[in-house]
């Protein structure tokens, strides 16, 4: 038996998936996360699987691990104060930033610039200085490095950042730094930029930083407890932790390099979405990630997501390569509130998994989505399979809180909170579709997380799409992305050449450099020769230009200068359909970078198939239930299926409900539900 | 003392407004008019046009200009336009109105006046940098602009354009900025608006007469296929549309739009400004010729229920020197439209704006020159226009307004680099914005939207210059309860001997202070500070020469406070002392805070009677404080403003005009 565990922590459900890699075999758990310290979750989560599947540690090939954990602090600001250690002269480079006002012409007047990362009182300078081509002008001041050292540790500081001029072409003097700060003050976490982001653009470099030092205390503290769980627990399986590029990392790269996790969990989700919406026939969907606290939604084009080179993280920007997902502040747990005693609104705060909404009876007094829910009838059994119970009373009585402040029946303010969440979730996706030319009737919406299916069909009508997908297990789709992944190594040499000056032998040698760097990684981590796979790129840009285009070397190394001629058709064809124009034939192209990605494969699990069965989906109901509807103008008996019954082919039509462990849908009437042999829920409108 | 009454001139009933209002650029191009075959098949389509389907189109279009911006960015090769984004893309509808939303400027009305219709064919491409054959709206030589015709189903349904700031267009001096012309042949090649591309096929003998009156071609070369691409895109993306929704429906949806702006403007815009008659004026430092006369920027804003106007009269004519703006009030109206922001934060402002609010221009003056007048500075007029409105809106409002601001200027070195090349080095910089009657102004912005500062990293890379300090200017920020925001400073060593150059306002009238706020503190340059050849550097200036090793600091204004400094939150002071934002000496001066210069401990007794004791001495506070320099020229009776007696807030001194008067003209050259 060799077993994967993938351990998804969300702001309230914590969500695991134990997969046995040759049979198949599948268990899913949820436990509620633990937002005073989320290692808890994961912890408990292990526990919990291991003790529902008796999966023996001995036999656990892999820990795959998602986390909002770095999202989450910086959305709180419950990151560490740390300090800055900057070039002399640039003390208020924070401040300065790019002097950019987002926005349009006259925004100046009213937008208020957001809070820095690092304040000014903990900014210090020193450091030397580098010229242009990376000699040294003045060299680091040993004394006073240790001087801002012992200053912040002093002052209770944790974390240092160090960003000096220069250091992506020589990062000497910011490694001296930190060796110095290290004497001084060795408990201290440090990052120093040219170990973030070796680009040259020093407020942007300086920024992502100081963002990744932030999170640095916390995030090392919780790979720590992860790591020391699993070692008590005697698993000593390699440790994976997804990026928010969709690629996975040696989870121990946290804690030096969190930010780029700061979308781990919601990227998995999307690479399961992309999985289920081309198995079922859908490469382009919109992804509908509905947890307790956000709605995470993303656009997918052909089965791959738009990566970013650069994004926004809250109001930062950061520099880290992403997967294009927008968040919106509406999940199960978010509260509906009186703005001004009169008019309703919902969210964005969330009762979260602690207390929760009131009816999990855990001291939640406040009415969430998931209360109104509940009040409609669309909810009909507990959550997680009976783990959580819930309480019809207590979330009728907090409804009907808001319903006589309104003046309404208790139905119509339950459909009210519902409407308005629905609301700001289809702005979310407007953002996406809307706002760049698309219509989002062109896409299939894959819903998934806990409360996506409960609010796909209403969403959907609101929206006029007519193609739903529900994966399998809905409640636990980004744990099952986990899995679906590779180990993910880009490694790359700058080295900037012109076409008709290339020196090729350099090339090839820079390129059998990297390769031996990658796979004597990959090795490392235990990837056997015949699972690496390895892909050769180029950065490319016309001479003069700011920015390059990633191409593929075409062929392999041993035919480099076919490769590199491919390549740079590739570049002139990808600037001629990205910029409108290209200057094949007419002038040279710039090599900026030559690259090397190295995939260390992993087994795909099996997928499993649902049971053939006929059209008939009658065998799975289980009882039938009262449910209001918007069209129906008040409750309508209609069928609650057991989605563990239903059979591939089985072919039914709303209204109804559909019960499973982690997840329940709502089939809104005038929909046709039909089971597809992957096991999907596969619902169109007429 | 504001309302209608008091400032209530002759121009209350101007005959010819309601003319202005029809057709208020009749001294220009007239208008451009479709057919009426035209507007009725778009009346049609507009019945019953699904709104969701408006918002699609409008999410496309803006979608469509943000790629094409992002296009630019990443394949120009002129630093402005590369890393500080001074270009613009907009869409056109054939009658040339802007249904996008960020361009004030350049339409496609040239085009559309010189080339009739049929002349207009599928694949061409239009170019001009014009500014007297295009109404104004590109408003100096330097921004090239592209021109790409819209057609589907072989129908022309409107137009994609870009402009931008290029780094060299030939003329007097490198960078094709003279600060002291006299006309506008110095200052660069003129394009009159022509077709580069016909029917898909490029004009090469045009190009090579564009691309060889440039110091740098090979920049401009990159720059205008840049435009001409990112067209395409533009272009690519409204045909998906049709495609997708039918011709008609989309067309529908951009008067849709732009009806929708000014539906907005008119239901919850106008409602907002009391109604009578309001006087702002400000002044431009000079016209770069005459350096100690004052250039004067006159705004009368009136009120109606249904519309609103500003009438310019009174504005000084038009300048020998560059400061000239030869735009028209269409356009002029979708400039200072997206000032409404202030008042109405989120706005959305496009051609429709134009329906309510409009500006009426008197002929021949700083804001209607005519041809060969020059205009390399035309942002001058552009910023101060700002800052009478701001006063006339500080009248109406008396004083709930944000406070006066100056987000522009450029600063620029050039000589031979180390192979004997010739180097430009120019930037455009950002400055403390004006203090909110609810906030702190912000510090070091610029004006342009998602306009870029250059990364020190970058400037080493390509210029013979160190950058030694990038950070703001202490007590810069006017003074208030609620503080400007912090001019900037940047320090550049110049490695090379060389000339710099700069184009600036606000370094000798400071950024005006409102309510009791009061003004932010003036920029400037100097060489080599603290050393004993240390020399300040006003107005705009053409060569100011430096030798190797030579430092010189560069510093842009604060924006004006405001309300009453000493109702400042006593914390908030002290945290700026704290960060080196104020200075111990004007916390204590300023804002009437007393703390220990190492502990920063408030001495809170102390702070009380200095209060108290600064408050007795100064009297009642100024709706409008000018600062020293313009205060100085009133009171000695150089200038006029209509501001009310007591907005004299006794900074006048005889000195100050020493001080910036001395060796005036030591730089001005021939």
């Amino acid at each position: 038996m060799a077993w994967r565990l993938a351990v998804d922590i969300g702001g309230t459900f914590t969500d695991i998936v134990a997969l046995e890699e040759v049979s198949g075999e599948l268990h899913l758990a949820k436990v509620p996360s633990t937002p005073d310290d989320p290692a808890n979750g994961f912890i408990n989560g292990i526990e919990h699987i291991r003790a529902t599947s008796g999966v023996e540690a001995a036999d656990v090939a892999a820990v795959f691990h998602g986390t909002t954990v770095a999202t989450n602090a910086i959305l709180q600001r419950k990151y560490s104060p740390l300090g800055l250690i900057i070039t002399l002269g640039y003390r208020e480079a924070l401040e300065v930033a790019r002097q950019t006002v987002p926005g349009e012409f006259g925004d100046i007047t009213w937008w208020i610039k957001p809070e820095r990362v690092v304040p000014l009182e903990l900014v210090r300078e020193g450091g030397g200085r580098l010229n242009v081509a990376g000699e040294e002008t003045l060299a680091v001041d040993a004394d006073e490095i240790r001087a801002h050292a012992s200053e912040f540790k002093a002052m209770g500081i944790t974390a240092i950042a160090v960003s000096l001029l220069h250091s992506y072409r020589n990062p000497d003097h910011e490694r001296r730094v930190r060796e110095i700060i290290n004497e001084v003050y060795p408990e201290c976490f440090i990052s120093i930029s040219s170990d973030i982001l070796r680009e040259y653009r020093e407020y942007e470099r300086t920024n992502t930083t100081c963002l990744n030092t932030a999170l640095m205390p916390l995030l090392s503290n919780y790979h720590a407890k992860l790591a020391q769980h699993l070692r008590d627990q005697k698993i000593a399986a390699p440790f994976y932790i997804m990026r928010s590029s969709g690629g996975l990392a040696q989870a121990e790269e946290i804690s030096r390099l969190p930010i780029a996790a700061a979308l781990s969990g919601p990227a998995a989700g999307v690479i399961a979405a992309c999985h289920f919406g081309k198995l079922s026939g859908f490469p382009n969907i919109i992804c509908f990630d509905v947890g307790g606290t956000s709605a995470d939604i993303c656009l997918v084009e052909g089965g791959t997501p738009r990566m970013l080179t650069e994004g926004r993280v809250d109001i930062y920007d950061v520099k880290t390569p992403m997967i294009d997902i927008h968040t919106v502040g509406a999940g199960g747990g978010s509260i509906a509130w009186l703005a001004g005693g009169v008019s309703l609104k919902v969210g964005p705060d969330s009762a979260g998994a602690d207390p929760g909404p009131a009816c999990y009876g855990r001291g939640g007094e406040l009415p969430t989505v998931t209360d109104a829910n509940l009040v409609l009838g669309r909810l009909t059994a507990g959550l997680a399979g009976g783990g959580v119970e819930l309480s019809y009373d207590r979330a009728a009585e907090v409804v009907g809180g808001i319903a006589s402040a309104l003046g309404l029946e208790l139905t119509d303010a339950a459909d009210g909170i519902l409407r308005i969440a629905i609301e700001n979730m289809a702005a979310g996706i407007r953002t996406v579709s809307v706002k760049r030319g698309r219509d989002p009737r062109d896409y299939a919406l894959v819903a998934f997380g806990g409360a996506g299916p409960l609010h796909a069909c209403y969403l959907a009508d609101w929206l006029g799409m007519k193609q739903i997908v529900i994966p399998p297990s809905p409640g636990v789709t980004s744990a099952y992305g986990l899995l679906l992944t590779d180990v993910r190594i880009d490694l790359v040499h700058t080295d900037v050449q012109r076409e008709d000056q290339l020196d090729a032998a350099r090339v090839q040698a820079q390129f059998q450099e990297l390769e031996a760097r990658v796979v004597e990684r990959l090795s490392g981590e235990g990837f056997a020769k015949e699972t690496i796979e390895l892909t050769h790129f180029l950065d490319m840009r016309y001479g003069g230009q700011a920015y390059e285009i990633r191409v593929p070397l075409g062929g392999n190394l041993t035919q480099l200068s076919t490769g590199l001629a491919s390549a740079i058709t590739a570049f002139h064809v990808s600037h001629q359909d990205l910029y409108g124009y290209s200057y094949e034939g007419r002038e040279p192209v710039e090599l900026v970078n030559v690259g090397v990605t190295g995939l260390g494969l992993l087994k795909r699990p099996q997928i499993p198939i649902a049971v053939v069965g006929d059209e008939s989906a009658h065998a799975a109901i289980r009882t039938t239930s009262d449910v209001y509807f918007p069209q129906t103008q008040g409750k309508v008996s209609c069928p609650v299926y057991e989605r563990a019954k239903l059979l591939a082919g089985n072919r039914f039509e709303g209204p109804a409900i559909v019960e499973q462990y982690d997840s329940t849908t709502v089939v809104n009437p005038g929909w046709h539900a039909r089971l597809d042999e992957w096991g999907s829920l596969v619902l169109i409108k007429d | 003392m504001t309302g209608a009454a008091e400032f209530s001139q002759t121009y209350y009933d101007k005959a010819d407004e309601d003319t202005a209002f029809a057709d208020y650029a009749e001294f220009r191009y007239g208008k451009v008019t479709p057919d009426p075959d035209y507007d009725k098949r778009i009346r049609e389509a507009r019945i019953g046009l699904d709104p969701i389907l408006v918002d699609i189109v409008d999410g496309g279009i803006e979608a469509a200009v943000m790629e094409a911006e992002a296009a630019v960015e990443r394949t120009a090769r002129s630093s402005i336009i590369r890393e500080q984004h001074d270009y613009r893309a907009s869409l056109n509808t054939l009658d040339c109105l802007s249904v996008s939303r960020v361009s004030w400027a350049a339409t496609a009305d040239p085009i559309r006046m010189k080339y009739s219709l049929d002349k207009i064919r599928p694949g061409d491409v239009f170019i001009y940098n014009d500014v007297y054959e295009s109404a104004g709206t590109i408003g100096h030589l330097p921004d090239y602009c592209v021109v790409t015709p819209i057609f589907f189903d072989k129908q022309l349904i409107g137009f994609a354009q870009i402009f931008g700031h290029v780094s060299d267009v030939g003329g007097r001096m490198a960078g094709s900025w003279p600060n002291t012309s006299k006309s506008i042949f110095e200052e660069g090649t003129m394009c009159p608006p022509v077709k580069m591309y016909s029917q898909g096929v490029l004009n090469e003998d045009l190009y090579d007469i564009i691309l060889r009156n440039s110091r740098f071609p090979e920049d401009l070369r990159g720059d205008v296929d840049a435009f001409v691409g990112a067209n395409e895109i533009i272009r690519r993306r409204v045909v998906e549309l049709c495609e997708r929704f039918g011709r008609d429906k989309v067309e529908a949806a951009f008067y849709e739009i732009i009806d929708r702006c000014a539906q907005v403007v008119k239901d919850i815009g106008l409602p907002f400004f009391p109604e009578g008659e309001f006087v702002g004026e400000d002044f431009i430092e000079n016209d770069g010729l005459t350096l100690d006369e004052p250039v004067k920027m006159k705004i009368t804003l009136r009120k109606y229920p249904e519309k609103m106007i500003l009438d310019f009269e009174g504005t000084a004519g038009q300048a020998k020197g560059p400061i000239n703006w030869p735009l028209d009030g269409r356009h002029y109206s979708k400039w200072l439209g997206a000032f409404f922001k202030a008042q109405i934060p989120g706005i959305i402002i496009n051609e429709g704006v134009t329906e309510a609010f409009r500006c009426r221009i008197p002929k021949r003056t700083i804001l209607s020159s005519e041809f060969p007048a020059p205009v390399v500075s035309r942002m001058t007029c552009m910023l101060r226009m700002i800052s009478a409105y701001t006063v006339a809106l500080a009248k109406a409002f008396n004083g709930e307004v944000v406070a006066d601001m100056q987000n522009i200027q450029l600063y620029g070195l050039y000589g031979e680099d180390f192979e004997g090349k010739l180097f430009l080095m120019r930037e455009i910089f950002g400055a403390g914005s004006g203090a909110r009657p609810y906030a702190d102004g912000t510090d070091a912005v610029d004006l342009v939207p998602y306009s870029k500062n250059l990364p020190a990293e970058f400037i080493e890379q390509r210029f013979p210059v160190s950058v030694e300090r990038v950070g703001l200017a202490i007590d810069s920020g006017g003074p208030g309860k609620y503080r400007g925001g912090l001019g900037y400073v940047k320090e550049l060593r110049t490695l090379v001997d060389a000339h710099y150059t700069t184009v600036t306002e606000r370094t000798a009238f400071a950024c005006i202070g409102i309510k009791g706020g009061r003004w932010g503190a003036p920029g400037g340059s100097v060489k080599n500070p603290g050393t004993p050849s240390e020399e300040h550097v006003f107005y705009s200036r053409d060569a100011v020469p430096v030798v190797a090793n030579d430092l010189i600091r560069l510093v842009t204004p604060g924006g004006g406070g405001w309300g009453d400094p000493l109702e400042r939150d006593i914390e908030a002071v002290r945290m700026d002392v704290v960060r080196r934002l104020v200075s111990h000496g004007a916390a204590a001066s300023e804002y009437g805070v007393m703390m220990d210069p190492d502990s920063f401990e408030v001495d809170e007794i102390a702070t009380e009677n200095r209060r108290r004791e600064i408050a007795e001495r100064r009297g009642p506070t100024k709706l409008i404080d000018r600062g020293p320099y313009a205060e100085t020229l009133i009171k000695q009776g150089l200038l006029e403003v209509s501001d009310s007696e007591l907005e004299c807030t006794n900074c006048a001194d005889d000195k100050v005009l020493e001080h910036y008067w001395k060796d005036m003209y030591k730089y001005s050259g021939t």
